[in-house]
């Protein structure tokens, strides 16, 4: 029965494959977002955009310097939300939120973001939380959201969803320029999914062949030697 | 990075087991766990007679595994690298990639219960060196099972108490659980990967209480509902993936029953569920085979049954034990509405569930329940009917690739008990919510998936082994054999695909938001400065934290080292505005749970759930009656800064309600005239 033993080599040789077949893809799909991000910049698609307090319609929020804080935001309500729309939708990249919770903690602060423009009745796509992307923190302590390039037509930013909350605010950057390594590295959750998903799928793809290989093995053995009989 | 000692522990003792038990080394993490939390959990009760017996108890295990490593070391010599089983390197190398994850990542505890006990409790216990029912903390609720708080004290033993370091004991419970389970495929690489993958997804498809829209906390919390869930299907893995039944196999699964008990109140019925479970399988599919030392079939079952329920009993006897004599808590009495104990409350519920005297609450649960079993979801899967569905069409392809008839008589037997227990556990859930929740809670069945899934998760994981073993039956044709795996890992990939596909959006431990954290971050700069005015250990302090909901009360409590908090409850009053004292000559306090101060001018009705109306000299009697020495600003509004001022001496200097912050620490010092005056605690003088 010798076909039917696992071969260690083989199976060491088609793990390896596996995490090479993993990084070419990882660096094709770095390599598309790139290549898409460097044609929208040089069309004026993807400009960099300073955006102040003014160009958002807010709920839930108001301008501090009513209360004597300049420079800040504060929430009222839970549910506070920053939306700012184009009409005619826009790519979008980095979105980041320089701001600071002052007072109180933030709880979460997350972006939803609409794909399609409004329907015939006007009404806009609503938000939803499979559209949504949860804030990271970079270097310099500002809330970073990475929208990959994607056509948007509405952005909402929710600041807290504790209300009451003193932001010290000095503004949202839209397409955030960012260097060309960045596209390549991946954060912590991908490096993870990165080093665990080839193993799994190597796992997997062993599994399939222990099932498949004996009976093509078998048949081979059979076409060779059954004729003679002789198995 | 000190929890890398403690799982060099439990891979030591793992080992050691291996050898002495004679089973595969992944089966032995579960067993080196629940034996921990049995040890120390014993040792920590003795320390209500032998001050120290807890980190007594802790130099020992240590001294004990070292020996057990280097006995099996001497022993086995170079064969002990056949001991490294693919299971077992899935938990050695799962674990430490954990450990090094949260060090690297530094989670932080975020929950409300995790501050009522959990954070708490563990980090007193580790603070001290004492078991937190008898140890002078801020905690308030101190009858909860101590298994996982004795696990972290092992595993945290060099170093002290770290957040993700007891963050990351949840996770290493959770894959000796999971390493257990994968054993069913011995040496088989890629099949143990395949598996114990679908396994680690398992805590993030069923997730208890996750909301719409929220993060996934799964590997993050420390609640003991999830580590009871495994461990209960861990100990049904274990038994159905350990080999044959002996002494060697009961005694080891034994001992998880117990650490069952351990975990959470509700681990004692998943125990009996479990032994039960066994128990059939025992009856009805080993006869002749089963043994006990030298005592065979009848006698055997018994002594293997015996075993069980002395483990479970002698666990939850040992802790109402402890609890009445050295915390004088009464472990019978269940809080709620009802106030009934447990025996009551069993039988009131048989007797509403026959038809007898059923309170509108009952009537009202029982249709809920029923209906809640089709629609609400437990976990990212579904409802419980469609979890149902993915555990028989487990089972089904077990029973059907099952090569001897023996194999499937196991299979059957083993869902028609499960399917009798989970009966069972429902109704008693019913029972709980009719008679011990109070009504509001009853009505929208609160937390239910978290009561619930439990019993799912260890079904589900025990249907996955029976699977797995009859994929792996030595005698089975070759292709049931290859067909058998396949299937598994068809299986094994849904689960993980389901996962993808369910839970996409969504942030979990991999990518947490770090705004999760900005409220801790907010309140430890608080605790920072409290502690820079010189908060010490042994002080009594009230915290003033207007608008708060308990959540950053207890959150302090977790927080500043060794500092004792205080809440306030309510000072009694008349109708005349006088307050009441007791013979004593003490006041009364009304009770109420409240963390924010009220004026007394405020209209009752316009009260919000955490208010109390409060004067200077309610509170100076309240910090003379509770022994405050000191008072902690953390955030004040009009009333305070309006009503309050004249009891701080420097006026409440610097706080404006907003932003504008001043002293945070005062103590409290009481004037020739009996009235109370907080002085900042700073030495250096007014900020």
């Amino acid at each position: 029965m010798k076909p039917l033993k696992q071969k260690p080599k083989r199976r060491g040789k088609l793990l390896a494959l596996c995490y090479a077949a993993a990084l070419l893809v990882w660096l094709a799909l770095c390599g598309a977002r790139l290549a898409l991000d460097t044609a929208h910049i040089g069309s004026g698609e993807l400009p960099r955009l300073e955006l102040g307090f003014a160009d958002f319609q807010p709920s839930g929020l108001f301008d501090g310097a009513e209360r004597d804080l300049p420079g800040t935001i504060i929430s009222t309500d839970p549910d506070s939300q920053l939306i700012y729309e184009q009409a005619g939708g826009f790519y979008a990249t980095r979105v980041v939120f320089d701001a600071a919770p002052l007072n109180k903690g933030a709880g979460e602060i997350v972006l939803y973001y609409t794909t399609r423009p409004a329907d015939s009745a006007g009404r806009p796509q609503d938000f939803s939380e499979a559209r949504k992307v949860w804030a990271r923190q970079d270097a310099a302590g500002r809330w970073v959201f990475d929208l990959d390039g994607r056509k948007v037509y509405r952005l909402r930013l929710d600041p807290d969803t504790t209300g009451g909350v003193v932001w010290r605010f000095n503004g949202v950057i839209l397409n955030e320029r960012v260097p060309v390594a960045f596209y390549f590295l991946p954060d912590l959750r991908q490096g993870v999914l990165l080093a665990l998903l080839p193993l799994l799928f190597w796992a997997a793809l062993c599994e399939l062949l222990a099932f498949l290989q004996p009976l093509l093995a078998r048949r081979r053995f059979e076409r060779k030697w059954g004729e003679m009989g002789n198995p | 990075m000190n929890v890398l000692l403690g799982l060099l522990s439990l891979a030591a003792l793992s080992l050691f087991l291996s050898w002495l038990l004679r089973r595969p080394a992944g089966l032995m993490p579960i067993v080196a766990v629940s034996a921990c939390m049995l040890f120390f959990t014993v040792a920590g009760c003795l320390g209500a007679v032998v001050p120290g017996a807890l980190f007594a108890g802790g130099v020992l295990w240590y001294v004990l595994c070292a020996a057990a490593l280097v006995f099996t070391l001497i022993k086995l010599r170079g064969k002990i690298v056949s001991l490294f089983t693919p299971a077992f390197l899935c938990f050695l190398v799962g674990s430490v990639a954990f450990v090094l994850l949260f060090a690297l990542t530094k989670p932080m505890l975020t929950q409300w219960d995790e501050f009522t006990f959990w954070g708490p409790a563990a980090k007193v216990t580790s603070t001290v060196n004492t078991l937190y029912t008898m140890a002078d903390s801020s905690l308030i609720a101190r009858s909860y099972p101590p298994g996982l708080i004795v696990f972290s004290y092992m595993m945290q033993f060099f170093g002290g108490f770290s957040e993700h370091g007891y963050i990351a004991c949840f996770a290493i419970l959770y894959l000796a659980c999971f390493a257990a389970a994968a054993s069913v495929w011995g040496k088989l690489k890629s099949a143990t990967i395949v598996f114990f993958s679908a396994l680690v997804c398992l805590p993030l498809l069923f997730e208890f209480n996750l909301g719409a829209g929220q993060m996934m906390r799964a590997y993050l919390s420390c609640l003991a509902d999830m580590p009871m869930a495994l461990l209960f299907g861990g100990a049904l893995c274990f038994y159905f993936a350990g080999g044959e039944k002996g002494a060697r196999l009961m005694l080891p699964f034994g001992l998880i029953l117990g650490a069952l008990t351990c975990v959470k109140d509700m681990g004692l019925a998943l125990a009996f569920c479990a032994l039960f479970i066994a128990a059939l399988d025992m009856l009805a599919c080993e006869g002749g085979r089963l043994g006990f030392y030298k005592l065979r079939r009848g006698a055997a079952f018994w002594a293997n049954i015996g075993w069980g329920v002395l483990m479970i009993a002698g666990c939850y006897l040992l802790w109402w034990l402890h609890l009445s004599t050295a915390a004088e808590i009464n472990r019978f009495q269940l809080d709620g509405s009802g106030q009934m104990d447990t025996v009551t409350m069993l039988l009131t519920g048989v007797t509403m569930l026959l038809g007898v005297d059923r309170s509108p609450q009952f009537e009202q649960v029982l249709s809920d329940m029923l209906r809640a079993f089709f629609t609400e979801p437990v976990g990212l899967l579904g409802p419980g009917m469609l979890v149902l569905c993915v555990i028989l069409a487990v089972t089904l392809a077990a029973f059907l690739l099952s090569a001897t008839k023996r194999q499937r008589k196991r299979v059957l037997v083993f869902t028609l008990a499960a399917a009798f227990c989970f009966v069972a556990f429902y109704i008693f859930n019913i029972f709980t919510y009719a008679l011990i929740f109070n009504p509001g809670e009853a009505a929208m069945l609160r937390e239910y998936n978290r009561y619930i899934s439990p019993y799912w998760v260890g079904w589900l994981m025990g249907a996955l082994v029976l699977l797995g073993r009859a994929a792996t039956y030595h005698k089975a044709s070759f292709y049931r054999l290859r067909l058998g795996r396949a299937v598994s890992a068809g299986v094994c990939l849904l689960l993980v695909a389901a996962l993808a596909l369910r839970g996409n959006g969504r942030a979990n431990f991999l990518n947490v938001s770090p705004a999760t954290y900005t409220e801790r971050e907010n309140l430890n700069a608080v605790a920072a400065a409290a502690n820079a005015e010189g908060a010490a250990a042994e002080d009594r302090v009230y915290i003033i934290s207007q608008g708060d909901n308990g959540t950053r009360f207890y959150m302090f409590g977790f927080q500043l080292r060794g500092v004792r908090t205080r809440l306030f409850t309510g000072i009694e009053r008349d109708e005349l505005g006088q307050v009441v004292y007791d013979e004593e000559g003490k006041a009364l306090v009304s009770g109420n749970v409240a963390v924010t101060l009220v004026s007394y001018e405020k209209p009752a009705e316009t009260y919000g759930p955490y208010d109390v109306p409060c004067n200077p000299e309610d509170l100076a009697i309240y910090l003379a009656q509770m022994g405050c020495t000191h008072v902690l600003v953390d955030v004040v509004d009009a009333t305070i800064l309006e009503d309050f001022a004249g009891m701080f001496s420097d006026g409440l200097a610097g706080w404006d309600g907003l932003l504008g912050r001043g002293n945070s620490y005062y103590k409290v010092t009481w004037e020739p005239n009996g009235s109370c005056l907080l002085v900042p605690s700073q030495t250096g003088g007014a900020a």
